[in-house]
């Protein structure tokens, strides 16, 4: 890897020095004498404008940017885990993010789920006395460097009821995409950990979909940085109410 | 060594000024450089991508450190530089001997890594500005550096511009005593780098590499850098002591 | 007093001996003329000299210094050829400003004088100025030094004739006002002659004559007579040259010690020899001139 760097160093030396030969020998035909000083000084004086306006670019600040509002340490429920583990979804309240309210007099409710994202992880809660169904839907964020890339892009997901057959039909994915203009290396280097290792590597990382759902825990282990966005669809229905589905829906029941 | 120490610095001191000004176009190469790299910047340093549920996300990371490396070759190559025939016999047109000639590079190219060092680290506030206005990303998120930040930057990066001045120094003054170097040199420096290709993170090159930049602590940075640097430039005089002028 | 002292100096580059086993002294105050053909050790000498060669043997002091690498030697003198380097960032106006900064005697209105006398573009650049342009600057600036030891290594290269007279009159004319010791090299004796106090004469590295340019020119005579008198005459004698000008005619250059009375009774016709010539013969090969490498039949 180094040696790919340095590779590449030795090859733009060549080509800078060739470049400051030629520049050398143009320049003292352009431009004779001590005047080359204003140059620099001209140059010095747009960096330090430029210096200055930086700080007047909006959004800069960590604390204006929506994004950037996840607390470090704050535990994320794995939503895969919660209702198994804790038999409630309590904890998970905060990342409610849709709700739909039902009334229903059938005896069986029969869920269809389509649509261009998958949507599996279901619970169903069958303590209710109300002919009612809730449909509850929890999303958490999915996080990259302390970046909250779902909330406030999440896109809605559509759910209706039509007779016995409640269908939920998935969004299509918003694409987020964020700039982070990071600080120079030589702070980094004092100010970061392991700086080399997170950023010296050139190009794009695979990205990778969630699909491990073996945890022994209701919280999410922080992963490079990076933490998975997990989605429940959480259901409560009246006790009589039998529910079915298809074969690839992960359903849970809590009783 | 001359008899008079005032003597002595007084002459280093015109040298110096001497190559303040007769050097001067180096800076311009600097700054053709450094807007150069900030073009190349444009392109993201590293870009990370995930999908969950609703959302596809990319973090695209940018930085202007392409200036900064730009910034170290130039600090090398200058170094480089001035040790060749054009640059060194013009102390002799003037007063000089070769130890006062060496102080007086050694006093410039400090010079210059500070200059190149403040001007990488303030390319990135142009490349930022730059970045504002030219890209329409939906969300630009910066790390600003806060002003102590701000100096360890300015700082590191010297130091790191003055090391590849030492080393482009010595390379100068090797390849000046001999001109067998200029083979010499590069084969050794890509027989290290083929080893270091075989051998992976253990080998010579890779540890001399985070030696330096993988130290966390500023103090103990500033102690390596200003210690290899100080060697670098004293092996560089003491070689050249015996160097005849206009031969 | 001397301002240079030089003993048993040599010089080797890679194989070849620039300087063999030279000693010499020069007096301060004093204009001496270097001469020698191309690759004598002229250039070699006088950067001995100046500070910028290291000796290879022997011993050289100059103001009573080892000069190589000596800043009180570099401060004190000045070296000036066609090949001197001038940074290419600063116009011309900047290099004698330079020049006022290094050395201490440095007269600013005399090169300011000159630089304008001979309408040099205060903001044109050296390496872009003619050879002959260049050495015309070189010399302005050697001059302003006023260096106590000026060094010109064949300083008029390049330049036309006005020019160099105009050279050899503000040279003399500064020698006299401000006193100083010059070393001028040159190979042509017969231009410099008249403002010369001494001569050098160096070949293949060794010193041959080093005198006053006054007993120079009464060093030695040109004799030609018929073959057999001249031949009689100059038996187990030292002679400096002797050519076959006819079939039966012979021309012989040494030094002055015969009687010109005698010689007139014999027939042989005596002349004096310039001071450029007497180096010519001096420093000719032994083989013989170029009518002998070229024998046309």
């Amino acid at each position: 890897m180094i040696s790919y760097i340095v590779m590449l160093i030795l090859i733009m030396a060549g080509i800078i020095a060739l470049f400051l030969i030629f520049f050398r020998y143009i320049s003292s035909k352009i431009m004779p004498g001590a005047r080359h000083r204003w140059l620099l000084i001209g140059y010095v004086t747009i960096l330090l404008l430029a210096f200055g306006i930086s700080y007047t670019i909006p959004g800069n600040e960590i604390d204006k940017n929506d994004r950037l509002k996840i607390v470090h340490d704050q535990d994320i429920p794995n939503l895969y885990a919660v209702p198994e583990f804790t038999g409630s979804i309590d904890i998970a309240q905060d990342y409610l993010t849709d709700e739909w309210t039902f009334d229903f007099d059938e005896e069986t409710l029969h869920l269809e789920i389509f649509g261009e994202d998958m949507l599996n992880n279901i619970a169903i809660e069958t303590t209710k006395e109300k002919q009612t169904i809730d449909v509850n839907l929890y999303v958490t964020p999915s996080i990259l460097n302390n970046i909250d890339f779902t909330t406030g892009s999440l896109p809605k997901t559509d759910v209706t009821l039509h007779d016995n057959v409640l269908t939920v039909e998935t969004p299509s994915r918003n694409h987020v995409e964020v700039s982070q203009l990071q600080k120079p290396f030589p702070v980094r280097q004092f100010t970061e950990s392991n700086y080399l290792n997170v950023d010296i590597e050139p190009g794009f990382s695979v990205s990778e979909e969630v699909d491990d759902t073996s945890v022994d825990s209701p919280y999410i282990d922080m992963d490079g940085g990076r933490i998975f966005s997990t989605e429940l669809l959480y259901l409560k229905v009246p006790a009589n109410v039998k529910v079915t589905g298809t074969e690839d829906m992960n359903i849970f029941f809590i009783d | 060594m001359p008899s008079n120490m005032n003597n002595y610095f007084a002459l280093v001191k015109k040298q110096y000024k001497f190559k303040l000004k007769a050097y001067v176009s180096v800076f311009n190469s600097l700054i053709i450089l450094q807007l150069l790299a900030i073009l190349f910047s444009f392109n993201p340093t590293s870009s990370r991508g995930f999908g969950g549920y609703g959302v596809d996300a990319s973090l695209n990371n940018y930085s202007a450190n392409i200036s900064i490396v730009f910034t170290f070759l130039w600090g090398f190559i200058t170094a480089f530089i001035i040790t060749t025939k054009a640059y060194r016999e013009d102390d002799f047109t003037f007063v000089s001997n070769n130890q006062s000639q060496g102080m007086a590079n050694i006093l410039y190219l400090l010079t210059i890594s500070f200059i190149g060092g403040i001007t990488a680290i303030l390319s990135g506030y142009l490349y930022h500005v730059m970045f504002y206005f030219t890209t329409n990303t939906s969300e630009i998120y910066t790390q600003t550096m806060t002003l102590t930040e701000l100096f360890i930057a300015i700082v590191a990066t010297s130091l790191f511009i003055l090391f590849c001045c030492a080393l482009g120094y010595l390379a100068g003054i090797l390849v000046q005593l001999h001109k067998i170097f200029g083979i010499i040199l590069p084969v050794v420096f890509i027989g290290l780098l083929m080893f270091n290709g075989i051998s992976g993170g253990d080998s010579f090159l890779a540890k001399t590499f985070f030696f330096y930049f993988q130290e966390g602590n500023l103090v103990i940075f500033i102690l390596k850098i200003t210690i290899t640097s100080s060697l670098l430039f004293l092996l560089s005089i003491s070689l050249f002591r015996n160097k005849e002028a206009r031969v | 007093m001397n301002v240079v002292e030089i003993n048993n100096l040599s010089k080797v580059y890679q194989r070849n001996k620039a300087l063999d086993k030279l000693s010499l002294t020069i007096k301060t105050n004093t204009i001496t003329g270097v001469i020698g053909r191309n690759g004598a050790g002229k250039t070699t000498l006088l950067k001995l000299i100046a500070g910028y060669l290291k000796e290879s043997t022997g011993e050289i002091n100059v103001f009573s210094k080892r000069p190589f690498n000596n800043l009180i030697v570099s401060s004190q003198s000045v070296f000036i050829d066609d090949n001197m380097y001038f940074p290419e960032s600063l116009t011309l106006e900047e290099l004698l400003i330079e020049g006022e900064r290094f050395y201490e005697n440095w007269d600013k209105a005399f090169a300011k004088a000159l630089f304008d006398y001979f309408s040099f573009d205060p903001r044109a650049i050296h390496d872009h100025l003619s050879k002959g342009r260049q050495s015309t600057f070189n010399m302005i600036f050697g001059l302003s030094t006023r260096a106590p030891l000026t060094i010109f290594d064949e300083p008029t290269t390049g330049m036309d004739v006005s020019v160099r007279k105009d050279f050899y009159r503000v040279l003399l004319k500064d020698y006299l006002a401000y006193p100083r010791t010059i070393l001028l090299s040159s190979h042509h004796l017969d231009e410099i002659e008249h403002l010369l106090e001494n001569v050098l004469l160096i070949d293949q590295g060794r010193h041959l004559l080093h005198l006053p340019i006054d007993d120079l020119k009464e060093y030695a005579v040109g004799m030609t007579g018929e073959k057999t008198k001249v031949e009689e005459l100059i038996q187990g004698k030292q002679i400096i040259y002797k050519e076959n000008t006819d079939s039966n005619m012979m021309f012989v250059v040494m030094k002055r010690n015969i009687d010109p009375q005698v010689l007139k009774q014999v027939g042989i016709s005596v002349k004096p020899i310039r001071p450029s010539d007497l180096c010519v013969y001096l420093t000719k090969d032994s083989k013989g001139g170029i009518d002998d490498a070229l024998k046309y039949e």
